[in-house]
């Protein structure tokens, strides 16, 4: 075979995937590198005369003020990761190998406190444990003293009970898959329960509880809401980035881009360590017998239940809270005893278009995020080449890029110039849409791992072109799953506070903006009204997932 | 109905795996043609160039009389059937069916006739409206047929199609898929790593190893004509023996151990040779027979019935264990383990393998 005619094939080979996978580049390269590198090249820069510079690293780690934010980043990281892991694993073993009753009820409402926005949780948990909370006059009456709930027992209480789901979901459906012959086997070999559980069943499920572990460090350190709320006099880095890129006296963009390389890198690192944790327990293997649910009797049966239900309840007090607190009397800011409409009407007539913002802009970015992650899902999976893994890997950076980060990237980009966009409701569409897409993207390659390879090629052996063997046979099969992605996609996206707190203008404020600035002016009936139309609108979008997708609550991790 | 023509098609997968290293093939309009091979011998992959799902590096497939590389694998006029059947669980049975007719813009009326028709040949009449999910694994394979021979393609291809079948079922597809091909007369590919099958479904096999053909021939040339050890191993069961092939004065001699017989299939060759025997061609004997053919003294090692016959494994000392198949066998042949025994190789049913090459002498 000559080289020209090599050519005409790799040409004919060359389809609309090929555009897909450089269109999907494109974007890539605008959205995320493009402010990325912004704001590492800003790091790096004088301000003064435009020299390279390691000034900005130096102040930073020059002044105790960060060093204490950057201490206290790791801190909060490490303490929401180890209260995920002790209240996620209890309550996967427990629910995955013993019968407990209501199971799914169990999931949905750990599903359901994994999705709402962890700022409303700060604040409900603040309205709870205040110093006037009605939790700790409970808790008072019985002798419980609480330290204060504002600094670092309040982010703590929030993000343990904010992830402990990841965890749990993960390490679930892991254990729900370990070979049964392989604890029989410890067990045969004289392994106690015990012994079995942490020698054999934990680490053939290491990889699942460490995706879950990482999953709530890395949130855990980009938050920013909760930090902010919560928080008091303790600062961390996410916060930091914000105040120093915000603050109206000598905002410092290049400091703040310090700070937020400083927050990625730790991420990144922390991304690494688990991968190669990972990589070296990969336990593939073929599932011939599931594990046995045995029942529990009596005492410990008791003991089993009140466990689960009492983490999933603990998790769910907060947006209880919310929700009653909603239907409150109020007068001005001010609670008063009975119930009624009274913040409701409130925020109608006070701040309608921030909730119409909300739903425009999470729509707007849903159809996007669906659109291109579904198609780019499909080269992924189907398609690998050098360039399509060069995208995948890309598509790994906004897991570890806070929104607050990506937000002062985006306002450096995209302040002048051809793209010039600050200010409009655009700029808070693309960023969650350049955020949320490698999760659509992820769902999208994830149900075509269900779909065979061959059902497509049947297509195409029958004389279906590629497109149309796609439309007729692949979509209509990944249709459940693209819904169920969708959905996930809006929840985040109209629950997303971290980034539009830094891009929002008066005209483009949404709902998780207001809520948070409604709690900075001690407008907690407007806060919790907002909050509950947050957390219902929420609660439908989970239902739907529930009704397309296959593995139900795992959909959401 | 059209010939096939494999043209030193080579495919790798960098860094280091030949996937198929020049394959040359021919296989004629109208004949049933198997690859043959264990896992990883390229078979598949073939059978995916033919179809147009993996690009050759270099080499040409030429499908009844015409080049057809650069042809997209939808416009290959091929029907394909898979291992895991591939049957849209999103339609029913008779759109399985009908999508390849629709796809080639056939008139409403005459795919319905020829759904129909493609139905009763697979035995699926009265399944057309049921949906994937309600048919067993063997029906689901049938649609699958179906499918791939509706369209009358120039050539049906055929990836392992009953490998995820349970065996009662498989020999029963078999028997149809192989009416069904000389009915329509249609020019098949089949893939298998079942020996068996192989031999009792093709008009010839093409024996597959490391991307290398070892041999094509029809089932009789492959089970009895080894080309190559590793034919011989691989299709049936068969004894290997260390033996030594002597040019003496006039006629050559073949020796085992220090036994020696007149040979003269040497063609010229001599030294180290693996002398190949199937167990059903070693005799046990209780005395000395008249054939001629090398006689071993050993002992019965182990013994397993298989209900139509026993095979004994016969200790016959330095390091030397043969195989060796007894049809209907009497009950008192059940239990001789560790009894004296006498096997005969009969110099006719002898093949030699030159040691290093392992090609037939």
């Amino acid at each position: 075979m000559n080289g020209v005619a090599a050519i005409r094939r790799r040409l004919a080979a060359m389809n609309v995937w090929t555009l897909v996978l450089l269109a999907a580049l494109a974007i890539v390269f605008v959205l995320l590198i493009n402010p990325l590198g912004n704001i590492l090249a800003a790091s790096f820069i004088d301000r003064k005369d435009g020299s390279f510079t390691l000034a900005n690293y130096g102040r930073i780690l020059g002044l105790s003020f960060y060093r204490t934010a950057f201490v206290n980043s790791v801190m909060i990281g490490f303490g929401g990761m180890v209260g995920a892991l002790v209240l996620g694993i209890p309550l996967a073993y427990l629910t995955s190998r013993f019968h407990i009753k209501g199971r799914s009820f169990i999931a949905t409402l750990a599903v359901l406190a994994l999705v709402s926005p962890p700022f409303i949780g700060a604040y409900s948990w603040i309205m709870m444990l205040g110093a006037n909370g009605w939790l700790r006059h409970m808790l008072t009456a019985v002798g419980i003293n609480l330290p204060s709930v504002f600094g670092i027992f309040g982010i703590l209480l929030v993000f343990t009970l904010k992830f402990y789901p990841f965890v749990f979901l993960l390490t679930a459906s892991a254990l729900s898959s370990v070979n049964r012959s392989l604890e029989d086997a410890g067990e045969n070999l004289g392994c106690g329960p015990y012994r079995r559980f942490f020698k054999i069943t934990l680490p053939l499920v290491f990889p699942a509880v460490s995706s879950g572990a990482l999953l709530a460090f890395v949130l855990s350190i980009a938050d920013f809401g909760t930090p902010q709320i919560i928080g008091g006099e303790f600062r961390v880095l996410s916060t930091e980035a914000y105040n120093l890129f915000t603050s109206e006296i000598g905002g410092n963009p290049g400091l703040a881009s310090t700070v937020s390389i400083i927050l990625i890198s730790v991420s990144m690192v922390f991304v690494i360590l688990q991968r190669q944790a990972v990589n070296r327990r990969n336990f593939a293997g073929n599932l011939i017998n599931k594990p046995e649910v045995k029942t529990l009797r009596g005492g410990r049966s008791l003991v089993a239940h009140v466990i689960c239900y009492g983490i999933v309840f603990a998790s769910s007090i907060p947006s209880i809270a919310v929700i009653v607190m909603s239907f409150r009397k109020t007068r001005g800011p001010v609670f008063h005893p009975g119930f009624s409409l009274n913040s409701y009407e409130r925020i109608i007539r006070d701040v309608p278009d921030v909730i119409t913002n909300s739903f425009f802009f999470s729509i707007s970015a849903v159809a996007m995020i669906v659109t291109l992650g579904t198609l780019v899902g499909y080269v992924l999976a189907r398609r690998q080449s050098f360039l399509s893994g060069s995208l995948d890997s890309l598509l790994m950076v906004p897991y570890v890029v806070p929104g607050v980060v990506l937000g002062i990237g985006f306002i450096v980009a995209f302040n002048t110039g051809a793209l010039a966009m600050t200010g409009t409701g655009l700029i808070i569409v693309l960023v969650i849409f350049i955020r949320r897409l490698p999760y659509a993207v992820r769902s999208s390659a994830s149900i075509l791992k269900q779909i065979s390879n061959s059902v497509e090629e049947a297509a195409i052996s029958l004389g279906a072109s590629p497109a149309r063997a796609f439309i007729k046979i692949t979509l209509p099969l990944m249709i459940p799953g693209i819904v169920a992605g969708a959905m996930m996609a809006f929840v985040t996206a109209i629950n997303e506070l971290s980034s539009s707190i830094i891009l929002y203008v008066g005209g483009t404020m949404t709902m998780p903006v207001r809520i948070y600035l409604s709690v900075l002016d001690g407008e907690f009936g407007t806060a919790a009204a907002l909050s509950t139309i947050l957390l219902v609108t929420t609660g439908i979008a989970v239902y739907f997932v529930f009704r397309y997708s296959s593995s139900k609550e795992n959909a959401f991790v | 109905m059209a010939s096939v023509e494999l043209k030193n098609i080579r495919k790798t997968y960098p860094p280091d795996v030949t996937a198929l290293d020049d394959v040359d093939l021919v296989i004629e309009s109208g004949e049933f043609f198997t690859l043959l091979g264990p896992s990883g011998c390229g078979k598949t992959t073939l059978l995916r160039t033919v179809a147009g799902f993996n690009l050759q590096d270099r080499g040409t497939v030429i499908v009844g009389g015409r080049a057809i590389d650069n042809v997209p694998a939808y416009r290959r006029d091929t029907g394909m059937v898979f291992q895991d059947y591939a049957v849209f669980p999103h339609m029913n049975v008779a759109d399985n069916v009908a999508f390849g007719l629709r796809n080639r813009k056939v008139a409403k009326t005459e795919i319905r006739r020829r759904v129909d028709e493609a139905l009763a040949m697979a035995r699926l009449d009265g399944f057309g409206e049921r949906l994937p999910s309600q048919l067993s694994g063997g029906q689901q394979q049938r649609v699958g047929l179906a499918r791939a021979v509706v369209i009358r393609p120039q050539v049906l291809l055929m990836d392992e199609p009953l490998s995820n079948l349970d065996a009662k079922l498989r020999i029963e597809l078999r028997e149809d898929i192989r009416a069904l091909q000389r009915a329509l007369g249609i020019t098949t590919i089949y893939v298998t790593h079942d020996q068996e099958e192989a031999l009792v479904i093709s008009d010839r096999i093409c024996v597959m190893e490391h991307g290398v053909v070892h041999q094509v021939g029809s089932p009789w040339e492959i089970y009895r004509q080894p080309n190559t050890q590793f034919v011989a191993g691989f299709v049936g069961a068969m004894n290997f023996l260390p033996g030594r092939l002597s040019a003496g004065d006039g006629e050559a001699g073949l020796a085992l151990g220090p036994q020696k017989l007149g040979w003269s299939g040497a063609n010229g060759h001599s030294g180290d040779v693996l002398i190949a025997i199937r167990p059903e061609d070693v005799q046990v004997v209780s005395a000395g027979a008249a054939t001629a053919g090398f006689a071993l003294d050993g002992r019965v090692a182990r013994t397993s019935f298989t209900g139509r016959d026993i095979q004994y494994m016969v200790d016959c000392g330095e390091g030397l264990t043969i195989e060796a198949t007894v049809t209907n066998p009497s009950p008192e042949l059940m239990s001789q383990t560790g009894e004296k025994t006498q096997l005969l190789l009969p110099a006719e049913r002898l093949t030699l393998f030159d040691g290093p090459s392992g090609r037939r002498v």
